[in-house]
């Protein structure tokens, strides 16, 4: 849809928004939004390369936007946006879009024009609504941002003078330092270095609402101070002096070398150190601000033979070249209905209770399918799907009584959204891994009723530790100590807990911390680019460390994660 | 006073010495290893199929004994007792209760009165029932008495159990029912029951750990308990893990335990475990 046309910039700001302007605005925050995606994304706690905040956020606009027909009342627009975010919910961020979009439409419900009085009052209603949606209201993410929005509006409204625009403003600016503080009241974000994610995404659609009121361009400029901005506009306030600049990388080759005086010497400064090697040749990395300084010092012990020193803004920007391959080209937000798979043999009909379970690979699905799941949704770990994919397969099942299996803590809202909005009665089992899900489903039992398979599915979760191997798309720390980027990671029940260059060291090493001597049996899924022989020797060598646990070894299909292992 | 005797065959557990102190006619079933065959507690023991069975290659089966077998047994007892109750294995699980069924056939109707019965269990399950049978006889219960503790103790007796793996309930053909519910890509350590002489899924779990748990929550499901026999096949540090658990809600001395043999053994494998319970007549 091209509403927005080339002349707009030339005209008068409007004093009170009708339904048609509405409209535009929210197209404009989606244009605006769509751009950002990939940063967004990268906007992940742990360096892990699935980070889809901006694509959930975004697709969540997007099919909040798909259906609505311009109308020249408010109440109407925002009514229509509203339900189409609900069922397009894709992703925590996606889910608290929606209800924050549920209480501007709430707020407006009686305006067919929104001034400025009316936006305050709806950014003050939609932190409320945004606030209840989760169980676990957490500071330092998009609920701050939208509170703080609301705050800063109903601050400017009180100025003389106030209109459409300064309340909007107001606002947009509130929602940037809501952000940039954001690392200061949730420490993951602190320790990764990273602002929330949703909260940026947040900010990105008002600004990009602002940006069509102001009649400013909504194309982005491609600059690297502008995208550093965007990653890092806490980091200076965060760290202070710390705050680093160029990734150095080099190799050294001397005799004698003392690696660990100079590892010492490089803790001192800058970040992200690495030192590795021996006495005659050193592998460094390291980010600092003066990499002069950094040759100068090197140079006292030998000879330096490479030498790479990278802005920070172009890694970067070459990292979003390789991960934000699938994000556009989303129309229509619906496209991913395809995905449901449902049983079509005896399973499926028999029974009282039937299973939707979301399975991010081939192999996983089928797991789910043995043991009676209706239907399967694929993705989860790299595409989270929506409240409308949960609620369709819901539908598709013959059951009214259906437990979800969402096998993913970025899917648990969009399952839980699904209860209010379909007849059926559904249970969400909190599976937050799939390996988790796989144990809860193991315990279902298609011939008692919803109450009971909820309570024992549910009780199942806690008797797994699931471990998550994959590689780091960036820089991290982890407990003080430096994660480059490529090396692999792994972790355990959603935190990241090792990082080392080979994935045998780190799958010992995480599983080391997976209390094997309570465990009875290992279960091994490969992902869709390991070999099955890789899996099998990966497994003997793991009997042979192991031999009273069995061990077992499956296709879990799964994308980006090399491995996923179940303890039980 | 009326002249029962008992009949049973070896897919009940019952311990020989037991059965014979008891006054209970044991018919063995019959093992077939690869092309050996061997008579099912007597010529081979438990410890030495669940040993055979650990080892790669062996062909192991259990064979019905012939209703010619039977027809001899029968006609020797009758020479002797005017009553015969003989109680066998789930017809569903085997066809040692065809064979009785069969041989039944075959005797002069005049020769004594007979009772071929389908107990629709299995192991301690009929073990139960055949005890309760033969404690009956000795009491001094008339043929009708002893017809209806069975069928009644049939109705209050209950087994479930699980298997460390599928795969010997697979090779048998004994899950053939269940075993599109049961089969699936993953090990599991599945908790059945059985349902009037079938294997019927009850529970999966994971681990023996929530196995043996599963075992213990089975007995504790019931109002009121009379009687608690644990079976296992080759781990008995596993019963004193349940024993520990059930000591709470049952009388530890009580609490009575016995090993699988090869009959039963050969189709469920090494690492099995099984509970029966006995509600007792009066419960609901």
């Amino acid at each position: 849809m091209h509403i927005l046309q080339e002349g707009i910039s030339q005209r008068q700001p409007i004093q009170a928004w009708d339904g048609t302007h509405l409209v535009q605005a929210f197209h404009a925050a989606e244009q605006w939004l769509k751009q950002h995606v990939p940063a967004i994304n990268r906007l992940n706690v742990f360096p892990v390369p699935d980070g889809d905040t901006g694509t959930n956020m975004h697709l969540t606009l997007a099919a909040a936007l798909y259906g609505v027909t311009p109308a020249a009342s408010c109440a109407l627009v925002t009514d229509q946006v509203y339900r189409g975010a609900l069922m397009g919910a894709r992703g925590n961020s996606g889910v608290i879009l929606s209800q924050i979009l549920y209480g501007i439409a709430q707020a407006l419900s009686n305006h067919d024009i929104c001034g400025p009085v009316e936006l305050a009052h709806a950014l003050s209603r939609a932190s409320t609504t945004a606030y209840l949606s989760t169980s676990d209201p957490r500071e330092g993410t998009i609920l701050t941002v939208i509170r703080e929005m609301g705050e800063a509006a109903q601050q400017a409204l009180k100025q003389a003078g106030a209109d459409l625009l300064s309340v909007l403003s107001a606002a947009v600016e509130g929602a940037r330092t809501a952000v940039e503080r954001t690392p200061t009241l949730l420490k993951v974000l602190h320790d990764a270095g990273v602002v929330d994610a949703g909260g940026q995404g947040l900010y990105i659609i008002f600004e990009g609402m602002l940006r069509w009121a102001r009649g400013e361009s909504l194309t982005v400029v491609k600059s690297a101070t502008d995208e550093q901005e965007m990653l890092t506009p806490a980091f200076t306030d965060v760290h202070g002096e710390d705050a680093f600049g160029y990734c150095t990388n080099l190799l050294l080759r001397g005799e004698g070398l003392p690696i660990e005086g100079i590892r010492h010497h490089m803790d001192t400064v800058g970040r992200s150190v690495v030192v590795v090697g021996d006495d005659s040749l050193v592998r460094l990395h390291i980010h600092t601000l003066r990499p002069g300084d950094i040759l100068n010092y090197v140079m006292q012990y030998g000879e330096l033979l490479r030498i790479e020193i990278a802005n920070m803004d172009q890694q970067r920007a070459a990292l979003h070249q390789h991960t934000s391959g699938d994000t556009s080209g989303v129309e229509p937000p619906y496209r991913d209905m395809q995905r449901i798979s449902s049983l079509n043999n005896t399973a499926r009909s028999t029974g009282r209770v039937g299973v939707v379970a979301v399975a991010p690979g081939k192999g996983f699905a089928e797991i789910f399918r043995s043991f009676g799941a209706g239907a399967v949704i694929t993705g989860g770990q790299t595409m989270n799907p929506s409240t409308q994919d949960v609620l369709a397969a819901i539908e598709s099942l013959p059951q009214d009584e259906v437990v979800i299996l969402p096998n993913n803590s970025n899917v648990i809202l969009a399952a839980r959204q699904t209860v209010k909005l379909t007849r059926k009665h559904v249970g969400v089992i909190v599976s937050k891994t799939v390996p988790q899900g796989v144990a809860a489903m193991i315990r279902f039992n298609a011939t008692s009723d919803l109450n009971a398979n909820v309570a024992a599915m549910q009780e199942e979760l806690a008797h797994v530790a699931t471990a998550e191997i994959t590689t780091a798309v960036r820089d991290a720390w982890l407990a003080g100590q430096a994660v480059r980027a490529g090396q692999f990671i792994a972790l355990l029940d959603g935190e990241l807990v090792v990082a080392g260059d080979s994935v045998e060291e780190v799958i010992d090493a995480v599983l080391e911390r997976m209390d094997m001597g309570k465990r009875e049996n290992l279960t091994i899924y490969y992902g869709q680019d390991v070999s099955v022989q890789k899996a099998q020797m990966l497994a003997e060598r793991l009997q042979a460390c192991y031999p009273e646990h069995e061990i077992e070894v499956r296709s879990g299909g799964q994308p980006v994660y090399n491995y996923i292992l179940s303890a039980e | 006073m009326a002249n029962i005797k008992i009949v049973t065959d070896s897919a009940a557990d019952i311990p020989l010495e037991l059965a014979y102190e008891m006054g209970i006619e044991v018919v063995p079933l019959l093992i077939r290893i690869n092309d050996r065959i061997y008579r099912s507690g007597i010529d081979i023991s438990q410890e030495q199929v669940f040993a055979l069975q650990q080892e790669d290659g062996h062909i192991i089966r259990t064979i019905a004994p012939a209703p010619t077998f039977f027809e001899q047994i029968y006609r020797n007892l009758a020479m002797e007792y005017d009553h015969i109750f003989s109680v066998h294995l789930s017809g569903r699980l085997g066809g040692v209760h065809r064979a009785a069924k069969h041989a039944c056939t075959k005797l002069p109707a005049s020769l004594t009165r007979m009772g071929i019965i389908d107990s629709r269990s299995a192991s301690m399950g009929l073990g139960m029932i055949v005890l309760a049978a033969a404690q009956a006889v000795r009491d001094g219960a008339s043929p009708e008495e002893v017809q209806q503790l069975i069928s009644r103790m049939m109705q209050h007796t209950h087994v479930v159990f699980f298997v460390d793996s599928l795969e010997y309930l697979e090779q048998s053909g004994r899950l053939s029912v269940a075993a599109h519910v049961l089969n699936s890509m993953q090990r599991i350590k599945p908790l059945m029951i059985l349902d009037d002489g079938d294997i019927v899924p009850y529970e999966r779990t994971r681990t023996r750990a929530k196995a043996i748990e599963g075992l213990f929550t089975f007995i504790e499901d019931f109002p009121q308990v009379r009687d608690v026999y644990i079976m296992y096949a080759t781990t008995p540090d596993d019963v004193d893990k349940l024993v520990e658990k059930v000591e709470l809600i049952f009388p530890r001395d009580e609490i009575q335990v016995g090993q699988f043999g090869p009959s039963i053994g050969v189709h469920l494998g090494p690492g099995a475990m099984g509970v029966a319970v006995f509600e007792g007549l009066d419960a609901g």
